[in-house]
């Protein structure tokens, strides 16, 4: 079970954030006068950024400095989703992906958080979110300003300062695996 | 504790006073609101989160 902080801070974007509807944007450009701007939109995605650096960010912004070294350019964040549709492989197909179902076996593994690609979430009946799947190969930025916007008008929950930093942890940890050469590879060399 | 309703269970399990839905609120109605507001009856029940969507805006460029 994944706790959510009961007093979440509202006047500015924090590390463990669930929004709905962000938008990410895959592409823009022009051709004969006609400008195409293509975007992809997550019904759920969670803020992995530290939540020291968004604080840094959020008072900097709100008092003028001598410099701006504190402000972040983006926030990184990790769609969720629905665990249904990711057991069955069918989570993206509505852009075009294809991925992976998993059997009982595997989908336990999932579910019990020792996949380090994956982290599943099952909240607490209150905040009314089935559970959902972050998958560690996914993710995007959004500037500081629009994730304001969107948290002003779709934040979900914050997932409690202990679990966010379990996401980060193994999120970073996943990032940081080094891929070595197949053997076969090796032997060819 | 026993029901003295014969009526359909309420579609939404719990939720405090202001929350609840009309009583005429049909179930279609009632799903929709629910898609719509997910934060205001979310609390009630699971809502389910859809998949990824591509959205693609085109709009021709004019100069005054």
């Amino acid at each position: 079970m994944t706790r959510t902080d009961p007093n979440p801070r509202k006047d500015r974007v924090c590390q463990g954030d669930v929004l709905r509807e962000v938008e990410y944007f895959e592409s823009v450009f022009e051709k004969g006068g006609v400008l195409e701007v293509t975007k992809v939109v997550f019904p759920l995605a969670i803020v992995l950024t530290q939540d020291c650096d968004l604080e840094q960010d959020h008072k900097f912004r709100a008092h003028e400095q001598e410099t701006r070294d504190k402000w972040l350019i983006s926030v990184l964040l990790a769609p969720m989703y629905n665990a249904q549709h990711f057991q069955v492989g069918e989570h993206l197909s509505d852009i075009d992906i294809k991925s992976q179902a998993f059997g009982s076996k595997e989908r336990k593994r999932i579910w019990q958080n020792n996949n380090p690609r994956y982290h599943y979430f099952e909240f607490e009946s209150s905040i009314g979110l089935v559970p959902c799947v972050v998958d560690f190969k996914h993710y995007f930025s959004a500037p500081v300003p629009y994730l304001e916007k969107v948290k002003s008008e779709n934040f979900v929950c914050k997932v409690s300062e202990l679990y966010r930093e379990d996401i980060s942890q193994r999120f970073a940890s996943f990032l940081s695996r080094i891929g070595l050469p197949d053997q076969g590879e090796q032997q060819q060399e | 504790m026993e029901s003295n309703s014969t009526s359909l269970p309420p579609i939404y399990e719990t939720g405090s006073s202001t929350e609840a839905p009309q009583q005429k609120q049909t179930l279609r109605e009632a799903i929709e609101t629910e898609i719509e507001r997910p934060g205001t009856v979310g609390k009630a029940r699971p809502y389910g989160v859809a998949k990824p969507r591509r959205v693609v805006i085109r709009a021709k460029i004019t100069h005054d």
